[in-house]
């Protein structure tokens, strides 16, 4: 993984100081015949943030995998977690759609597996998962059938360079939608999230903190490259209503599971939700259709890996280390366990949008879009759903700072727990990352506007 | 506009978190823990103080920290404005630093570290406020204060601490999300952030969207000022330890609201945006209500600190009246009581801190005799309410002289007439609490000296000595509010 992170951080920079895309056919056979990697602005620095989140998060769950997994599956489990990560990065790269289900397939299967190695229940919703990831997966792959029959390739520069001379079809519409609709179940998007909080609160908890952050970012991800790269944006966003309609189902959406998220007093259920309500803000902004809506969009997909990596990695040591996830017996143990406790806190003040921090500046540019688009409505939800995380994030503090705590004193202090230590520098790195892309925001929307895409906006 | 070349407002931006991260890390050791709030908080007076000469003489200065993106930076705006409040939580936050550490040690309080690292992130959330060069530095800063000032609130960590702890940030992040909106609308339109004397808002366009992103600013930075019907949390908020009633009222939270108030007035809006949109009559209106109607309340209040709570409403809306009034001498009225207001009512609130610690009693009705045993505790609440009134020699009388002055101006009979009645009023539920206090005696009670402990009595006896020398001395503030006036009213101050 480190080797991984160390790759894409140069092809990062190497991108940044060329802006020039890069790109990669896989055996020689050039594109449209043969399967294309290509990495440009929209994509570059998503690859860094996975192969980075997946090494902090490999760093980070030693102790918890070695409590939860059996000492005979470990070497499986890792292999699986592997497995993902070569999923997710094959999604972020690759430039063909088949080539692309395939990869999905892949990271979805391992997720099944992944979550089923999970607590009493976690078969149930992993078989769940596989069956909602399985109907998803079918939508995307009727999609792409559709775009084959329509133009005989599957390459996604050379589609897009063909597509527009047959906008008007309805064909077409059809296999947009089934695109769209498979890849709203993969990333979880109201009312298709429904085998999300299932799934990700009874996995094994190392498992939720990197299937949370990343998967559905980047099957959003996904979405995005098919709306602005392999359609034309004038298609997906102006064309048809469709997104300002799943704008609307997105609000409903944000507003449903921030309430869920509310009434939830398990945290990492409680976390799940919000990881609803996050998707939510990524089709806001697309629905607000204009540049300023987008970027913080894709801006958002990034920010939302680094503090949902966070809050669930925090949860994840102070479940360790407490062996409970329940709000009500998270009491006082800020007394125990300072540490987490307070990154954990920090990453909900990103969530809840409080400036420094990363969650900040994505709302507001979406904050922007909206409100360029005439869209109210949507802008006051966005910060209504905010005072509902809110609510969620000082209820915690609430209970670990302000409310007396009951016998953690036979908790063995933090400095003896094996892995504290390690464990504490991961979660601080988390932090510092938040706190260093919000103030790189600025840089950051200057790099995604420079994605060719947008400029047609 | 000059650039700026020196650090000092940066090291003021970053001293009290800096303060506040040393209180965190010796923790364990008491002593070093109260020497690093106090030399952090006569540092950053220090270094406020030695920026006023130079702002008097050449005008405001800005320092842009880091862009983010077109329109959106981090940036310090050193004006007479902000520098006032600036100074004024400064200086007050020292004295309430040594008053906050012996009402702690007295009452033997728990979790003093998080108490006091939360109180030096709560100042420089304020002086951040202070300094804000654009509505986004603004606004970090104002959730800064806002979260930072919630633990506080909610510090008896009893089950009312809690809700009243919930109340607050109830409102006031309920409120911070109305500013966000208004934020995000003003850059829409406007294309920049940043203040300016006057207001960057020109006075077209559409209309119907600029009256709601006025009113939103309004309820965003009013439930902090607590304007009625938002001033709900303000008492309840008065379960937190004493000095944090005396930070929460005259130093850092509602003035900052206050302050936010008057900056989007002058400096977002401008008065003339905001005749042309109507705005000042209707909202004056508003506020005069909330000027009159607390001070009603306050009459019926038994519990002596609820009772300067709702004076506290009154205040703040007196000092809001003062700045929509958009009259010049107006503006200076209200610059000068936003200052002065608070050097009063933190005297009247460390009173009823040291008379709680002294003798357990709370209720205004237990007050009777009680000049006798604590003299210097009584005389300095006599010097403070006589300020609010408005009696000269202290210092209150100054500032609603130039308000009464701004309303003849303005020639807004009106409010003179509001800003007459609420004095009325203010002495109506002021003058019993002194007269029980030092003419009535409590049968049954020997009435010998019980002073609180020094460390108590000597920051509130200097603060009142204060109120009465800015009588004696407004120069300062004067001449920084007179900045200000001419800033925003070229060519009508002499």
């Amino acid at each position: 993984m480190a080797f991984c992170t160390f790759a894409a951080l140069t092809i990062t920079f190497n991108i940044s100081a060329t802006h020039k895309s890069l790109r990669y056919h896989i055996g020689g056979w050039p594109p449209p015949w043969g399967i294309e990697y290509a990495i440009d602005e929209l994509n570059s620095f998503l690859l860094p943030a996975l192969a980075l989140i997946g090494l902090l998060v490999l760093l980070h769950c030693r102790q918890s995998v070695k409590r939860e997994i059996p000492e005979d599956k470990i070497h499986v489990f890792y292999a699986l977690i592997l497995l993902q990560m070569t999923g997710l990065f094959g999604m972020t790269v690759t430039s063909d759609i088949f080539n692309l289900y395939v990869l999905l397939e892949i990271a979805s299967f391992s997720a099944y597996g992944l979550i089923a190695a999970g607590k009493r229940g976690a078969e149930f919703a992993a078989f769940r998962y596989m069956i909602f990831g399985t109907i998803g997966a079918c939508a995307y792959l009727l999609g792409v059938g559709y775009l084959y029959i329509l133009t005989g390739s599957l390459n996604m520069t050379d589609l897009s360079q063909i597509l527009p001379r047959i906008y008007g079809s309805t064909t077409l519409l059809a296999g947009f939608t089934f695109l769209v609709l498979g890849l709203g179940i993969k990333m979880a998007f109201f009312p298709l999230h429904i085998w999300l909080p299932d799934a990700y609160s009874t996995a094994p908890s190392q498992v939720s903190t990197l299937l949370a952050p990343l998967f559905t970012k980047v099957s959003a991800y996904v979405l995005f490259r098919l709306v602005l790269n392999v359609f034309h944006p004038f298609y997906s966003l102006s064309l048809y209503p469709i997104f300002s309609l799943l704008g609307w189902i997105a609000a409903g959406g944000i507003l449903y599971a921030g309430v869920m998220a509310i009434a939830q007093s398990d945290v990492r259920r409680m976390l799940c939700y919000i990881l609803v309500v996050e998707i939510g803000y990524i089709v806001f902004g697309l629905s607000a259709g204009n540049r300023l809506g987008l970027m913080g969009a894709i801006l958002h997909i990034l920010n939302d890996m680094f503090m949902m990596a966070l809050l669930f990695a925090a949860w994840n040591s102070i479940n360790l280390l407490i062996k409970s996830s329940k709000i009500a017996d998270w009491h006082g143990i800020n007394k125990r366990y300072p540490l987490p406790i307070f990154t954990f806190i920090l990453g909900g003040l990103a969530v809840i949008g409080i400036p420094p921090f990363c969650g900040f500046f994505s709302k507001w540019y979406l904050l922007l879009g909206l409100i360029k688009a005439n869209n109210f409505i949507f802008a006051a939800i966005l910060l209504v759903s905010s005072l509902f995380t809110a609510i969620c994030f000082f209820r915690i503090i609430e209970a670990v700072y302000l409310t007396p705590g009951n016998n953690h004193s036979r908790l063995p202090p933090s400095p003896r727990t094996p892995g504290y230590l390690k464990e504490g520098i991961v979660l601080g790195l988390l932090t510092f990352t938040l706190i260093i892309l919000g103030l790189a925001s600025g840089y950051l929307m200057e790099f995604i506007e420079k994605f060719s895409a947008l400029g047609t906006l | 506009m000059r650039e700026m070349y020196h650090l000092t407002p940066i090291m003021v931006f970053l001293l009290p978190f800096f303060g506040a991260a040393l209180i965190l890390l010796t923790g364990k050791r008491q002593l070093l823990r109260d020497f690093w709030t106090i030399v952090v908080s006569i540092g950053t007076f220090l270094l406020v103080a030695s920026l006023v000469p130079d702002i008097i003489k050449n005008g405001a200065v800005e320092y842009h920290l880091l862009k983010f993106y077109p329109g959106l930076s981090l940036k310090i705006k050193v004006d007479a404005f902000g520098l006032t409040f600036a100074l004024l939580s400064s200086f007050l936050w020292i004295v309430v630093s040594f008053y906050a550490i012996g009402y702690m040690r007295s009452l033997r309080e728990h979790n003093e570290t998080r108490f006091f690292a939360s109180f030096s992130t709560a100042m420089g959330g304020a002086i951040g406020v202070a300094l804000s060069g654009n509505l986004f530095t603004l606004y970090m800063f104002y959730e800064i204060l806002t979260i930072s000032t919630y633990p506080l609130v909610a510090h008896k960590e009893t089950e009312e601490a809690r809700k009243a702890g919930r109340k607050y940030l109830a409102y006031l992040l309920s409120g911070a999300a109305f500013v966000l909106f208004s934020m995000a609308a003003t850059y829409f339109l406007t294309g920049t952030l940043d203040f300016q004397s006057g207001g960057f808002i020109r006075p077209q366009g559409n209309e119907n969207l600029l009256k709601i992103i006025f009113i939103s600013f309004v309820i965003g930075f009013g439930t902090k000022a607590a304007i009625m019907p938002l001033h709900e949390w303000l008492p309840s908020a008065m379960v937190a330890p004493t000095p944090v009633s005396a930070l929460l009222h005259a130093v850092a939270v509602v003035k900052a609201g206050v302050f936010c108030v008057l900056r989007v007035i002058l400096y977002v809006f401008g008065p003339e945006a905001l005749s042309y949109l109507n705005l000042p009559f209707i909202f004056a209106i508003i506020v005069s209500f909330t000027v009159i109607f607390s001070n009603i309340i306050a009459i019926s209040q038994d519990n002596l600190k609820r009772r300067l709570a709702f004076s506290t409403v009154n205040n703040l809306s007196i000092i809001i009246l003062g700045g929509i009034m958009l009259s010049p001498m107006g503006v200076i009225g209200a610059m000068l009581h936003l200052v002065f207001h608070g050097f009063m009512k933190i005297t009247l609130f460390m009173c009823a801190g040291a008379i709680f610690v002294r003798t357990g009693k709370e209720l205004v009705s237990q007050l009777e005799g009680i000049g006798a045993k604590m003299p210097f505790t009584m005389a300095a609440f006599t010097v403070g309410a006589l300020g609010l009134i408005g009696i000269p020699p202290v210092a209150g009388f100054l500032s609603k002289w130039f308000l009464c002055m701004g309303a003849i101006e303005g020639r807004t009979w009106g409010f003179l007439l509001v800003f007459l009645l609420s004095a009325l009023l203010d002495a109506v539920y002021f003058l019993p609490i002194i007269y029980e206090a030092f003419f009535k005696k409590r049968p049954y009670e020997k009435s010998s000296l019980q002073e609180a402990p020094a460390s108590l009595v000597v920051p509130l006896v200097i603060t009142a000595l204060a109120s009465v020398a800015l009588f004696i001395f407004p120069d300062t503030f004067y001449l920084l509010a007179e900045e200000v006036a001419k800033s925003i009213f070229p060519g009508r101050v002499k």
